[in-house]
């Protein structure tokens, strides 16, 4: 079959051989060098073969000596086909186009996507490789990974684990790093739990150190709830300082104004939309309009970048940008304070239900108008634990009692 | 010994002037070392070599292959002769 294909590439003829002499000629050819194939004898005069170009060339230097007509029955092969092609330009051109644009797709990057992990900087890691000359349409082969990783990992030391992918035209960027680690907390400094505050004290757990107030007080923000000094517990016993932690529940008021203007500007689309068309090649742009792309006015502007992919592993270095303008009209809408109540509620609600370390019991409010704004007063009520470590500075008051009376 | 027996069949086999006639079946006949064709027909192929003629007798006789060398007939072959001429 390999053969059969050379043959083809190198181009073939089917001759057709006429004449009484049909032995001359095969002698002729076998003397020349000259290799029939396919040879089939329709008439004891006529004889079909098939040879190639170069021997074809030979036989008609020396047909004359053969005494019969050769006649060309077919002609198969790249040749003759590039010469049939040999007038279309368009096809040529065509043709040296896609070559150079595999060639170009196969040896540039045209996509760099990312895999970072949230705690790294994205914006410095890409930053930094493109210093490195890792961009868009860089050649694939200046691409060094190993040289890249390592320089990475020194710049960026809490950086893990860095990788450089390189599939097809597409480059993929994965980082991955360590999380601080937690604030060590000294189990041996002398703490206390204080209010962060006001409010109504329900329950106490202190887990270590001395409880200073009770279920039914009232505290302020910053009292302390969980001394850190404790107390003797038998007569003549000292006092020791400890780590005090614990949790306090207590009710506490949590009050929110919010205000909201009653006049707003809706929008009222025209309906007319425009669309601009732009391409984008590496870091090259081509505006496929005049004028610039700043949305004068009242109108929506969204943009929209579309990527070609050959596979999931080859891109295009094209993308097409399109710019959608939707044009709207501003007009006046005017609301009461009963319009605009539930959202004003549900979004206080919930921002200062998210501040509590607790459940809300309940709430109230108060809507009113003043100056063309509807304004809400509201009052949460909530059982929330209050306490928070704070350094313990009190001192142990027989140290207190023997520097008195020293001099 | 034995690699003398050898070396004198190999050079028996590869001698140039000498004719070599393979028959497969009674479907093909490959001469090698032929020197022109004499006659070539429908039923009977005459192929001239060194100090000898083969002639080939069948029916719907067909070359398949010609070079200086060597020629291939395949069809319906009913005998190969070897006619010696000198």
């Amino acid at each position: 079959m390999i053969g059969r294909l050379w043959l083809l590439a190198c181009g073939q003829v089917r001759v057709r051989v006429t004449g009484a002499s049909l032995t001359r000629f095969l002698n002729l050819c076998a003397a020349q060098g000259i290799t029939l194939r396919q040879m089939d004898r329709t008439a004891w005069n006529e004889l079909h073969a098939t040879l190639s170009i170069r021997d074809f060339r030979t036989l008609r230097r020396h047909m004359g000596r053969t005494g019969c007509r050769v006649h060309i029955l077919r002609k198969r092969g790249l040749p003759f086909l590039a010469a049939r092609l040999r007038p279309r330009t368009a096809l040529w051109g065509g043709a040296v186009f896609a070559a150079a644009l595999c060639w170009l797709l196969g040896t540039h990057v045209w996509a760099i996507q990312t895999e970072i992990a949230p705690a790294i900087d994205e914006t410095a890691v890409m930053q930094q490789l493109s210093e490195m000359g890792v961009h868009i349409g860089m050649p694939i082969k200046d691409l060094n990974t190993r040289q890249i990783r390592w320089k990475m990992m020194q710049l960026q030391p809490n950086i893990t684990f860095f990788s450089l992918n390189l599939r097809g035209n597409s480059l993929t960027v994965v980082a991955y790093g360590s999380t601080d680690p937690p604030e060590v907390l000294d189990e041996h400094a002398v703490t206390k739990v204080v209010a962060t505050r006001d409010g109504v004290v329900t329950q106490v757990r202190a887990l270590e150190g001395q409880p200073m107030v009770q279920a039914g007080d009232a505290v302020q923000t910053g009292d302390t709830l969980i001394s850190g000094l404790v107390e003797p517990t038998r007569e003549g016993g000292k006092y020791r300082t400890a780590h005090a932690h614990g949790t306090v529940q207590a009710y506490t008021t949590h009050t929110v104004q919010a205000a909201r203007p009653l006049t707003e500007q809706s929008k009222r689309y025209t309906g007319k939309i425009r669309h601009q068309y732009a391409l984008v090649m590496g870091n090259k742009r081509l505006n496929f309009y005049i004028g610039s792309g700043i949305a004068g006015g009242t109108c929506d502007k969204i943009i929209t970048t579309r990527h070609f992919w050959l596979s999931d592993s080859v891109v295009l270095p094209v993308a097409l940008v399109t710019q959608t303008y939707t044009f709207y009209e501003r007009e006046p809408t005017t609301r009461t304070a009963e319009d605009v109540r539930v959202a004003m509620l549900s979004r206080a609600l919930g921002e200062t239900a998210a501040d509590i370390d607790g459940m809300v019991t309940s709430h109230s409010e108060t809507l009113t108008e003043q100056n063309g704004a509807a304004v809400l007063y509201l009052t949460v009520h909530a059982e929330e634990q209050i306490g928070t470590e704070a350094v313990d500075d009190s001192t142990v008051p027989e140290e207190n009692a023997e520097m008195e009376q020293v001099p | 010994m034995l690699k003398d027996n050898l070396y004198a069949e190999l050079m028996e086999d590869l001698h140039p002037n000498r004719p070599r006639v393979e028959i497969l079946g009674d479907s093909r006949v490959i001469v090698e070392n032929h020197c022109g064709i004499q006659e070539y027909d429908d039923s009977i192929l005459r192929v001239r070599c060194r100090g000898c003629e083969v002639r080939i007798l069948g029916a719907d006789l067909e070359l398949t292959a010609l070079s200086m060398d060597e020629l291939a007939v395949i069809g319906v072959i009913s005998s190969v002769e070897y006619i010696t001429t000198e």
